[in-house]
């Protein structure tokens, strides 16, 4: 996974040094042998930064506490299987995002998007006077957002794994089993549709930023 | 990236060229000199610039939507790990209750690196098409084994009890003179079972007078009333001098259409042609063909004794259709005959084979006495009056053995010789006589002791 700070985001987890390692490796022995409470300390260290990770790919709050409890209690149940010279939150990270893949390809098969119009889906950008910039930036990005959900599963996940994770493409490609070429694909696909449908949006904001 | 690899590094790039790179140009995973020529590109383009401007717009717009996303309250977080706990304790029980869950497919091998846990480690090892099926169809293969084997032991189960399902089957069946040992009737019975009824070639509108026993359940075979069979038997038995019939329970003996058999210990009676006259005179049967239709009264005994108190039986059930036969064909009556076109279903309800049935279900030889003269107190023009007067005489015979009573058998002995018409033409002159000589020995054995 590429430094989170190149691109100004925050990143996700603090990542372990050498005594977090430890505390960890601490608390999964203790697991391991029945100490249930231990695990529980596992849970509130690294809640945080998993729910920002899992919310920005299901988007709900109701959807990404479903999504938490179901990645820490995966990762409880295989704690046994987990290689203990490595840090636990990329496991756990990883343990998450596999169930959110699964929460977002579900949720776009009952997605009822299909049967509307791209106009219905994505009106055009209204025409003002004085455009309040604030307001046309909401607009673009609730837009954007329905567009998102729009998208097909396979270039959804793609799309959001490489932006939201800042996932690379080799990174994406081993994560989910497809060729690099197919990440790359799949990225475009989904970006050009993101650009053709949010459009109206772009053009006026293209225009505002050449003013 | 190998795509990039392919392309001459030493060309500029046009606008389709751009367009192919610019997505890795814009995640930074294009490599530095394609990337050199792709900026130089970008630099005199201002279509391909303006593209670019979108995508890294939109880039832009999804971060914008993650930082609008608010974060949960304080007291969410104090709760998830105890939530969490819950969760996990409640899927241990889940688990100790139920079968463990199998692994998903690890299909490409990349999709997760989290590893089956120990008990489930076993299922990894097995070849993917064997895994496919024990989550697929396979699933239900235990179940089906199972039912398949739980039902494969109930039915060898029933199948080692033969003669129970044969009891079963054959319950109504009538009985017959049981003196032959249980492998003689079975085979006896496969033997009559084999031969085809004669009556199986008859057309198929049958005659309405007609009587198709073969062709009837067993239970509605026509009877020959077991107070006879016991009269003959006790007939038999005055002269030999003991066969012991075994008649616990006094049931109809069945008439079959087989053909006669040759076994040694087998009796075939005479056909019995009186039927047919009773399909003749039907005048809805006249023009039908009227096939023969054969009974033989199967007995079996190992004396000559019971042969002969078989054949007696047999006599009687002849006179009872020859005596239907001449009702039928009596001047007075006109017309069809409502007995001769009633099924043989119906020839069973007249009073005299309800006094039949009547007798044959009591052992007790006082109360077929009794039934017996009821029957000819109330039916005095009965045309089977001379049947239960015969019948009566065989009661009252087999009743005399046992009785000590010399009064008792001096009613008898009154009661043959008031009825000696009947009774001569019925048994005939000799076995009356006979009969009647027996009598009234055993009354001066009685009056002498």
């Amino acid at each position: 996974m590429r430094s989170q700070s190149d691109n100004g985001r925050d990143p996700a987890p603090a990542e372990p040094m050498a005594a977090t390692q430890a505390e960890d490796r601490a608390w999964i022995d203790a697991t391991l042998r029945g100490e249930k409470e231990a695990f529980a300390s596992l849970v509130a260290k690294y809640q945080r930064p998993l729910y920002v990770a899992l919310r920005r790919l299901a988007r709900q709050h109701e959807d990404t506490d479903d999504l938490m409890q179901e990645a820490f209690v995966r990762a409880y149940q295989h704690l046994k299987e987990f290689d203990r010279r490595r840090p636990f939150y990329p496991w756990l990270h990883r343990i998450a995002v596999n169930l959110a893949i699964t929460f977002i390809q579900r949720r776009s098969r009952q997605s009822n998007f299909s049967g509307l119009s791209t106009e219905e889906i994505f009106p055009a950008a209204p025409v003002r006077d004085n455009p309040d910039e604030k307001a046309e930036r909401g607009e673009m990005l609730e837009a954007l957002e329905s567009a998102i959900e729009r998208l097909p599963a396979e270039q959804k996940v793609v799309l959001l794994l490489r932006t939201r994770e800042d996932m690379s493409y080799q990174e994406l490609s081993e994560h989910l089993g497809i060729e690099i070429g197919t990440v790359m694909s799949r990225l475009a696909r989904a970006r050009e549709k993101l650009r053709a449908w949010l459009r109206p949006h772009l053009e006026e904001t293209r225009v505002a930023s050449k003013r | 990236m190998k795509v990039c690899m392919s392309l001459d590094k030493s060309k500029s790039f046009d606008c389709i060229a751009a367009a192919q790179y610019m997505h890795e140009f814009l995640d930074g995973e294009l490599q530095p000199d394609l990337r050199a020529v792709m900026e130089s590109h970008l630099a005199s383009c201002a279509d391909c610039t303006a593209t670019l401007a979108q995508l890294r717009q939109i880039e832009t717009a999804q971060r914008d939507l993650d930082a609008q996303l608010e974060m949960p309250p304080e007291a969410y977080w104090q709760a998830l790990p105890q939530r969490v706990m819950e969760k996990v304790k409640a899927s241990e029980k889940r688990r100790l209750l139920l079968l463990p869950k199998l692994p998903r497919l690890k299909s490409a091998g990349k999709r997760t690196s989290v590893s089956a846990p120990a008990p489930q480690q076993a299922v990894l090892h097995l070849t993917p098409a064997l895994q496919k099926f024990l989550r697929g169809s396979g699933k239900y293969v235990l179940p089906l084994a199972a039912a398949a084997t739980f039902c494969f032991f109930v039915i060898r189960g029933l199948l080692e009890k033969p003669e129970t399902a044969m009891m079963t089957a054959s319950a109504p069946e009538p009985q017959r003179v049981e003196t032959q040992s249980a492998p003689e009737e079975k085979m006896l019975e496969k033997t009559l079972a084999s031969k085809p009824a004669p009556t199986a070639e008859a057309p198929t509108q049958e005659s309405p007078g007609r009587r198709r026993v073969a062709q009837q359940p067993a239970d509605e075979r026509i009877v020959l009333p077991q107070d006879t069979l016991l009269a003959a038997a006790g007939a038999g038995q005055a002269l030999s001098g003991g066969i012991e019939l075994k008649t616990e329970e006094p049931k109809p003996v069945a008439l079959s259409e087989a053909q006669p058999q040759a076994a040694e210990t087998d009796i075939v009676a005479p056909k019995l042609e009186q039927t047919q006259s009773l399909a003749a005179t039907s005048s809805k049967t006249k023009d039908q063909p009227a096939a023969p239709l054969e009974k033989e009264v199967l007995y079996r005994a190992e004396t000559p004794a019971a042969m002969k108190a078989a054949k007696t039986a047999d006599d009687q059930l002849a006179q009872s259709a020859e005596s239907r036969a001449k009702k039928v064909a009596s001047p007075g009556r006109t017309g069809v005959s409502s007995t001769a076109m009633q099924p043989a279903g119906n020839l069973l309800d007249t009073p005299f084979n309800q006094a039949l049935q009547r007798a044959q279900q009591t052992a007790d030889l006082n109360k077929r006495e009794k039934i017996w003269r009821d029957f000819l107190k109330s039916n005095p023009d009965s045309s089977s009056r001379a049947l239960a007067i015969v019948a009566l005489g065989r009661a009252l015979v087999a009743s005399s053995d046992s009785t000590t009573q010399a009064e008792q058998l001096e009613k008898n002995i009154t009661f043959f010789r008031e009825n000696a018409a009947t009774l001569r033409a019925q048994m005939g002159e000799t076995e009356y006589d006979r009969e009647l000589t027996r009598l009234q020995m055993l009354l001066n054995f009685r009056k002498s002791q």
